[in-house]
């Protein structure tokens, strides 16, 4: 007698906010009373309660029962009461749906009023088996003698057909009975159903066209019209006659019509349709364009929206329509509401091509710009401004942008670098603009970009050789600069882009007219702020600079140079040595390499006497002939080939997988067994990576996509081949010997991360002994050579420059796998990249102690281990032999 | 106040906005892949509609604007509480403008009386059965 009603329920909950748990508690143990009696007032009272409660989240799973009791109340107040619980609760695993079959076969026979509830609830709850129980009534109600029920029903039938599918047959002739029906309600419930049927199975419903067309030309509703459009959108891509018919009515629509949701249908539909192609497609096109252009200029922002949207579908067909709105659509970047710029953002990023791309580069980038005077607002306020939603768009015109938030940033920097980078720089006409943009971006991003900066740095400055130069100069100032070395700890500080700045001018010194001047920067204490990984490239860097600084130096050698030469050694070696203390092991094993390279350098300076030209155990320099008798230090030239001795090239996509393996080469056996066996396998692994690289007859062009991991492995092999050369006399047997015992040592030592320096010192003991002659004997050949190369690079860089950009699209290939796998990699512009690079390899190749026989180098790492093994004529095919012996093991 | 006047200032009052997540967000909030967000406010009312991602958002805003003036009609300048506490009437006025997803009635005086008449043909067998128990005992 006193039970809460629905009413006092919700009044109890609003009142009792913060005890909600406890009043529902007690709430739904008393429903639970009331549901259980007799009482069907009651019953209703309690299940309506559920409901509410059920939409708060409270799940009423446990009352479904009682729900189908109510449903089936003959009282139509509580029977809507019923199916409303049911439509609120019910899903496909609820059991007692089973029960409802027969209570719904007699709903649909009762009083009109029922069956408009029933259809109702049915098209909520219907179950697979529902569907194919009750799809003869439903059909036969499409008859209905009132037209209100024949239109819930063909829409309910919908729901069935979509649960049970083999309806389809029996429905069909019905359904299509119903576009010719008297009352234009269920005309257009049959168009909204077709319309959804059609879009799964087209084709099926082509033959329906000449009432949907008839229907399309005389009808006036808006609604209706919007789903033909629609059906037929989804028609026309398989009857292309269509297209042609379609062109007239919705090119009338287009300009007659007031309504704007129709408007913007056809010109959806026109778009996705495929109905602006052929001859008067064109015209449409101008027309949806010109629609479309109109709506970004509406202050309503909804159609601002969707027109945007439109747009950015349009554009790869008719790039040329939309470029003429251009001015608009970059005006929408300014929009003040973020989901309006993220679509013109989209659209700008459709549109780029080669002539606009700097223009809407530079617009897209002045967003990133912190702006200046006009709007100091506090950030707070701008924050607040941008969640609260404005009371009317006119009032929220004031110049807040959300250019702020970092999201934001990210994408618009994001958008920057594809829409250059597409398609291997399709678009970029001006490379030193893009890295200049590049660098700008890295400046005022203020997100975390960096790495993706640094990776686009790296990979045009590797494709275009005509930029390298301008590049390197940028690099110098980014690495001279110590803005961003100082924040490197702060977000969005970009500093990966230090990586790019450092490897590229490391990469490319022979570009800088003073390249000593940069090692300063590279070897300040700061950059231990940085992350390991760019301390590691710094390292490198320094070492590739100081190199053809050396080779430089050397070749005009005056002897007040060696003071200079001295200091600077000195700064590297100081610097280097607390390198090698580094945590990081990155940074520490590059530091040792470097170091023991420096060492010895040191060594061989301080060896140096000034009276030139005889220095002890020193073999003839007759070989070549250019300069009889260096007055410089020989180990000037012991860093610079390393890196320089072979060009750095992108590597063609297909290039590994055309690589053959080697007879007896078997890729997938453990290269490290796990128990015992580490030795019989391990120089196996090496020859394989040896190979790879080899074929591709440059050093390491896998340097350029991840540099440091080559680079890591060329230095170990490095040290490793260093080992051969000393035991020249050994036998081969002495040779596998120490090779295994080395392994083992060093497998012992991997993880041991100190084990660099506890090795470091007593080879450079050794070393100092027996390498110097080594070195001695090949010097002179080598400063020959060197003496023409380096002019050479200069020479060419400055031919291409300022002239056009050659963009290295494609990679290159292995040389051997280009003549005998064209079908494996049908990349069409392949030839034109190796034709490019065949000069500049032999130009650098050009040291001729390296031009061992042609055949053996492409067996073997053309690495810079092969300076070592030039030295002594002898030694490269004596050591190679046991090489390729491995190899076939 | 009229009525008229009323819709009007709801009219001008209500913010039209739509906002589209894209997909990937709308996978984190609500939904299903391949699906829309459309909402529309009024006033302190939020009205939201997932949409498949072919259906015309713009007709999609109709809709709820159509159902906003059926439901200010039958409540009178219609508020939060008219929703929360007759919640079944509410979807009583949704279920006579849209079955199964789809627009069933895009009149909206049809909707209005249907709507009317269900309602007053509840009150009535209500009062009916009020009556009958009152004589019977």
């Amino acid at each position: 007698m006193w039970e809460r009603t629905l009413q006092d329920l919700i009044r109890g909950l609003r009142a009792n906010k913060k005890d909600e748990a406890k009043f529902i508690y007690k709430a739904v143990d008393e429903i639970r009373n009331e549901i259980k009696g007799d009482d069907m007032e009651l019953k209703a009272g309690a299940v309506l309660k559920l409901t509410y409660l059920d939409m708060l989240g409270y799940d009423m799973g446990w009352a479904s029962f009682h729900v189908v009791e109510v449903m089936s109340s003959p009282r139509f107040h509580l029977k809507s009461v019923g199916y409303l619980a049911a439509t609120q609760s019910f899903n496909e695993d609820t059991d007692v749906l089973m029960l409802t079959t027969n209570l719904l076969k007699k709903d649909l026979g009762s009083t009109p009023a029922d069956v408009a509830v029933t259809l109702n609830g049915l098209s909520h709850i219907v179950t697979p088996d529902l569907a194919r129980d009750l799809s003869p009534e439903l059909i036969a109600m499409l008859n209905h003698s009132r037209p209100h029920i024949r239109k819930r029903a063909i829409l309910a039938l919908y729901k069935v057909l979509v649960k049970y599918p083999e309806t389809a047959k029996h429905a069909r002739t019905r359904l299509e009975e119903k576009l010719e029906d008297v009352d234009p309600g269920v005309v257009a419930a049959t168009v909204n159903v077709l319309c959804e049927l059609a879009r799964h199975n087209p084709t099926d419903y082509l033959s329906l066209a000449p009432q949907l067309f008839h229907l399309l030309t005389t009808s006036s509703n808006n609604w209706m019209l919007i789903k033909i459009i629609k059906l037929f959108g989804s028609l026309s891509p398989y009857e292309p006659r269509l297209v042609r018919k379609l062109q007239p009515p919705i090119t009338d629509l287009i300009s007659t019509t007031q309504a704007i949701s129709l408007l913007y249908e056809c010109v959806h539909t026109c778009i996705i349709g495929g109905m602006l192609q052929g001859s008067n497609g064109d015209s449409l096109a101008r027309l949806c364009v010109s629609k479309l252009a109109a709506f970004i200029q509406d202050a309503d922002q909804n159609l601002k929206y969707i027109a945007l949207l439109a747009l950015t579908k349009i554009v790869p067909s008719h790039p040329y329509l939309v470029a003429e709105y251009q001015d608009t659509i970059l005006a929408s970047v300014n929009d003040q509401d973020i989901s309006i710029r993220m679509r013109a953002l989209d659209l700008v990023s459709a549109m780029v091509d080669r002539e606009n791309l700097q223009s809407i580069v530079q617009q897209v980038l002045s967003h990133l710009v912190p702006e200046n005077s006009s709007s100091i607002l506090p950030t707070a306020a701008q924050s607040l401004a941008q969640h609260t939603i404005p009371v009317s768009p006119s009032s929220a015109r004031p110049h807040l942008s959300p250019s702020q938030s970092p999201a934001y940033r990210l994408v618009l920097c994001q958008r920057i670098l594809t829409m250059c980078s597409q398609s291997t720089f399709e678009n970029v006409t001006n490379f030193e603009w893009y890295i200049s943009v590049l660098v700008d971006l890295a400046h005022v991003a203020a997100v975390d970009v960096g790495s993706e900066i640094r990776d686009q740095l790296v990979d045009v400055v590797g494709r275009v050789r005509a930029v390298r130069r301008y590049a390197v100069k940028l690099m110098y100032q980014l690495l001279s600069d110590d803005t961003m070395l100082r924040n490197a700890h702060e977000e969005g500080s970009c500093s990966e882009v230090l990586w790019a700045a450092a490897w590229i001018c490391g990469e490319y010194c022979d570009e800088l007219a003073e390249p000593q001047n940069l090692l300063p920067h590279l070897l300040q204490p700061e950059v231990s702020n940085l992350s390991s990984e760019i301390v590691a490239v710094y390292v490198q860097a320094a070492t590739k600079i100081f190199g053809s600084w050396a080779a430089d130096v050397a070749q005009r050698w005056e002897d007040d140079d060696l003071v200079e030469i001295k200091n600077v050694v000195e700064q590297v070696t100081t610097r280097f040595s607390e390198l090698v203390s580094s945590p990081h092991i990155e940074v520490q094993e590059r530091a040792a390499n470097s170091l023991q390279l420096f060492r010895f350098i040191q060594a061989d300076l301080d060896a140096h006497r000034p009276k030139p030209p005889t220095t002890p155990g020193f073999s003839t320099p007759s070989e070549s002939g250019l300069s009889p008798e260096p007055r410089f230090p020989k180990s000037m030239y012991l860093i610079h080939p390393l890196s320089a001795t072979y060009e750095l090239n992108p590597v063609a996509l297909s290039a590994q997988a055309s690589v053959q393996v080697p007879d007896g080469l078997d890729l997938d056996a453990w290269i490290v067994p796990p128990p015992r066996e580490v030795v019989p396998e391990k120089p196996p692994e090496r020859k394989v990576k040896k190979l790879k690289k080899g074929k591709g007859k440059e050093v390491s062009e896998g340097k350029v996509k991840s540099s440091k991991k080559k680079q890591k492995e060329t230095l170990l092999v490095d040290g490793d081949v260093l080992t051969p050369v000393e035991s020249e006399m050994e036998a081969p047997e002495e040779i596998e010997e120490r090779a295994k015992r080395k392994a083992e040592r060093l497998a012992q030592l991997r993880d041991d991360p100190y084990y660099i320096m506890t090795d470091a010192p007593k080879p450079a003991e050794e070393d100092l002994d027996s390498i110097p002659v080594v070195r001695l004997e090949g010097m002179p050949s080598l400063a020959g050579p060197s003496t023409q190369a380096l002019p050479a690079l200069k020479t060419t860089s400055q031919t291409f420059s300022s002239t056009s950009f050659v963009i290295d699209r494609d990679g290159e290939m292995p040389e051997g796998a280009v003549a005998s796998n064209p079908a494996s990699a049908p990349i069409s512009g392949q030839e034109t990249p190796v034709e490019s690079h065949t000069p500049t390899p032999s130009q650098l190749s050009k040291f001729p102690p390296y031009e061992v026989p042609d055949d053996v180098i492409r067996t073997s790492t053309p690495d810079p281990i092969k300076v070592t093994r030039s030295k002594k004529k002898g030694t490269g095919k004596k050591k190679r032999t046991p090489t390729t012996a491995d190899v076939d093991t | 106040m009229p009525s008229k006047a009323k819709s009007k200032i709801i009219q001008d009052a209500c913010l039209l906005r739509l906002f589209s997540f894209t997909v990937q967000r709308a996978n984190d909030t609500i939904g299903v892949p391949g699906s829309k967000v459309v909402y529309r406010q009024y006033a302190s009312l939020f009205f939201v509609c997932e949409v498949g991602e072919e259906e015309n958002e713009l007709m999609t805003l109709e809709v709820i604007h159509r159902y906003v003036e059926v439901l200010d009609k039958f409540f009178g300048n219609v508020c939060e509480l008219d929703l929360i506490f007759d919640f079944q009437k509410a979807y009583t006025i949704l279920d006579e403008l849209i079955v199964a997803g789809e627009l069933a009635e895009s009149n909206r005086r049809t909707v209005l009386t249907s709507a009317e008449a269900t309602d007053i043909w509840e009150r009535d067998e209500i009062l009916r059965d009020a009556l009958q128990d009152s004589f019977i005992s």
